[in-house]
């Protein structure tokens, strides 16, 4: 993309206005500088305003772009870039505006009329109000500028030659505004300057469009130039050499040195006086408060050192080594170990059934006491013993008595016909085994297949309940209430 | 089909891929309406349409969901002469639907699939002066890879908005890389879009790209028009809809300024990607467009 192209597509007509510039000779930025305001503005049927500003414009883009196409450090190596445009031609000499320069200027600006000849001039210089959608219909409609040849010929002949470019060479006279109000550098001065603002007097009575465009600085800045020169001009200025009634001009006389004020020394009698007394806290009757004293529980057990003997109630818990869990270290450890071994199996909680002797001389399975607990007082644990011993010889009596009648059960049914229940029970015959087939005399083998003959149940003997209730018999349910 | 002969009959077929990771900066709306503006100045002009998203095909007023595709094309079940319609406005279309995707997820098991649009293109190599190619948002894919492999000059769409500066560098190393992984190399130029005169961000923005793109930017820069927002929903390219209108100047002078880039005797500047090159890219002088087949 060159320059020109750049300058079309920023401050005009893009494509169109590039073409009209290719047709009329103008390649790049210098040769539409050497093209002239004029020419320029007929080659592309804009009013000289519009030319001019398109110079100024294309001024500006070339010292921004055009000697600098790329960033040093941007540049490849190998890189071959377009050449770079030659510097800007001479401009003309400039001169100062008249008032009715910027009366035309500002007609021609304002579209309003020009000669009474409608222009329909459009600045491109600022943003477009309104919402984009709305006015891009009508900006796509309307031309980038309409002349109308018909009426151009009617229209009074441009003052160009009256009008100075933007950028001329400074005079003496072009900073002669710069630092006067605050923003007003040597930059802004130079361009005032050009457009015949010499004094903040011109400043402010110049209009601020019209130096806007003619000057290219942002009219906002303008407006606030003309505001900060209107208020200089009208501030009241004190001259030294008008010294104000009742001002004093004249310097004080200096003051002699006074003496430092003399202080008197006086001397006080010492008055003894007496120490105040000492502030005395509130006393008051404390009655002791009974407390609950518990007996002596006895000697207290040491503290078991590392090595030492194991306190009877707190046997040593090895741990397993890669489980943390303790290992088994016989019953009692294992009892303290499970605290809730309701789930536990028997042997797991260390729990031995041992045979005892109960009264009748049947050995009993009785589980054996538990052992006290720690924590559990002694004489606590002997009553619950106590209790324990009590129901386990109760449920052994019960046991012996049950075994009891359903033996003398069995042995009445045995020796009903004879009515002694004091006889002795018959040893039982032994099962019988199969014999072992015996050689034929032929050789062959011989088994006996012979079913050895039962003992017959007496018919009152019969299943009885575990809570020794004589369960009902065949008989007795035929004689139910179904019967 | 019948296609008349072209002032350039007998030149070499030039592909040109529109192509940008970013999306929504007027990929799709450049490539469809260069082509229209390519068929009023006599070109024969093939538009095809690598977007899955198919916006190139509803664009340009063809329903994408009857008929062969790209797809069907890419995934060698249609020929491609049976894929292409023709237009009313003289425009051939290559379309797209959304089965598209489904190449992109069978190209892992497909041999060489980045270079089937190429294979498919030289079929109707001798019939068409310009190809259009449409790619989808992602630069990296095998779809893009596919047009950058087919391609002979590769346009970076840069929108004249927020982060395009940065979008515009960003997507230039993607293609890089794209040109090293291929083992080949092709001209890059980048064309700026949606610019709106009227904002004073637009206007340093394009000043900016100006000054780091220099002559690989196309002088002409798209801008901002209702008319290029219309033409899509109306099924037409812009030239159609409305031939006075800024856009189609536009367009109008895209389509001469690339047809010039590619005449003999016009040496232009060019971004030039791929293998061989520098680290980034670099610029190089061509005098054609045959450089691409370096």
């Amino acid at each position: 993309m060159d320059s020109l192209a750049l300058l079309c597509t920023l401050h005009a007509d893009g494509p169109a206005t590039l073409a009209r510039l290719r047709r009329c000779g103008c390649h790049n930025l210098s040769d539409l500088q050497r093209l002239g305001v004029e020419s320029l503005a007929e080659a592309l049927e804009v009013p000289p305003a519009m030319a001019r500003r398109l110079v100024r414009e294309a001024q500006i883009l070339r010292q921004r772009v055009g000697s600098e196409p790329l960033d040093p450090e941007e540049a490849p190596e190998g890189m071959v870039v377009s050449p770079i445009e030659e510097p800007a031609g001479p401009v003309t000499q400039a001169s100062p505006l008249d008032r009715s320069d910027f009366a035309l200027i500002r007609e021609v600006m304002n579209g309003t009329s020009v000669g009474g000849r409608n222009t329909g001039f459009r600045t491109y210089d600022e943003e477009l109000p309104g919402d984009e959608d709305g006015d891009d219909e009508e900006y796509d409609e309307a031309p980038w500028f309409a002349p109308d040849n018909a009426t151009a010929s009617q229209a009074p002949a441009p003052r160009t030659a009256q009008i100075p470019p933007a950028f001329a060479p400074p005079t003496p006279d072009a900073y002669a505004l710069a630092g006067a109000v605050d923003g007003l550098d040597r930059v802004v001065a130079q361009a005032l300057a050009g457009a015949g603002v010499t004094s903040l007097r011109d400043l402010v009575e110049h209009d601020a469009g019209s130096l806007a465009r003619a000057t290219g600085i942002n009219f906002s800045r303008i407006r606030r130039l003309q505001f900060l020169a209107r208020r200089e001009e009208s501030a009241p200025r004190l001259k030294r050499s008008e010294p104000t009634p009742g001002y004093v001009s004249e310097p004080l006389p200096p003051r002699e040195p006074q003496p430092a004020p003399q202080f008197e020394l006086r001397s006080a009698p010492i008055v003894p006086t007496t120490p105040l007394p000492r502030p005395v806290a509130p006393s008051a009757e404390v009655e002791p408060i009974e407390r609950e004293w518990f007996a002596a529980t006895g000697e207290i057990a040491p503290v078991r050192r590392p090595g030492a003997e194991p306190l009877p109630d707190h046997p040593v818990r090895e741990l397993e080594p890669e489980s943390a869990g303790p290992m088994a270290m016989g019953e009692e450890a294992a009892r303290d170990v499970a605290p809730l071994g309701r789930w536990m199996p028997r042997a797991a909680r260390g729990v031995q059934d041992q045979p005892i002797e109960a009264e009748s001389g049947e050995p009993v399975l009785v589980p054996p006491p538990p052992p006290r607990r720690f924590w559990e007082p002694k004489r606590i644990w002997e009553a619950r013993m106590a209790r324990r011993e009590k129901a386990a010889r109760k449920e052994i009596e019960e046991r012996a008595q049950t075994i009891g009648e359903t033996e003398n059960l069995m042995a009445g049914s045995e020796s009903a016909p004879q009515a002694s229940p004091q006889a002795t029970p018959q040893p039982q015959q032994p099962k019988p085994v199969p014999s072992q087939p015996a050689p034929a005399p032929d050789g062959a083998l011989q088994w006996d297949f012979s079913v050895p003959e039962l003992p017959e149940l007496p018919p009152s003997s019969g299943m009885r309940s575990l809570n020794g209730a004589p369960a009902a018999s065949t008989k007795d349910e035929a004689s139910g209430p179904f019967a | 089909m019948t296609l008349s002969r072209s002032p350039h009959s007998g030149a070499k077929m030039q592909v040109l891929t529109f192509v940008n990771q970013k999306g929504g900066c007027g990929k799709t709306t450049t490539a469809i309406n260069l082509a229209g503006a390519l068929v009023r100045r006599g070109q024969r002009v093939l538009v095809v349409d690598l977007d899955p998203q198919a916006h190139a095909t509803m664009g340009l007023g063809v329903d994408g969901s009857e008929g062969a595709s790209v797809a069907e094309v890419l995934l060698d079940e249609a020929y491609i002469e049976q894929a292409i319609r023709e237009l009313p406005s003289g425009l051939h279309l290559l379309p797209s639907r959304p089965r598209l995707g489904e190449f992109e997820e069978r190209s892992e098991r497909l041999l060489h699939p980045e270079q089937r649009l190429r294979f498919a293109l030289d079929a109707v190599r001798d019939r068409y002066d310009y190809v259009v190619v449409d790619c989808p948002p992602r630069a990296d894919g095998v779809l893009c890879a596919n047009a950058m492999f087919a391609c002979t000059l590769a346009m970076l769409v840069v929108e004249t908005g927020a982060f395009a500066l940065q979008g515009a560098l960003q997507a230039l190393r993607v293609l890089q890389e794209v040109g090293e992984n291929q083992g080949r190399s092709y001209p890059i130029r980048v064309v700026g879009t949606l610019f709106d005169r009227r904002t004073r961000f637009a206007r340093e923005l394009l000043v900016a790209l100006h000054q780091r793109f220099a002559g690989a930017m196309f002088n002409t820069v798209i801008r901002t028009s209702v008319r290029l927002r219309e033409a899509p929903a109306v099924g037409v390219t812009v030239d159609v809809l409305d031939p006075q209108s800024r856009a189609t100047a536009d367009f109008a002078a895209l389509a001469a300024e690339v047809m010039e880039s590619f005449q003999p005797a016009t040496p232009s500047t060019r971004l030039h990607a791929g293998a061989g090159s520098l680290s980034r890219w670099q610029f190089v002088a061509s005098d054609s467009g045959a450089e691409s087949e370096n």
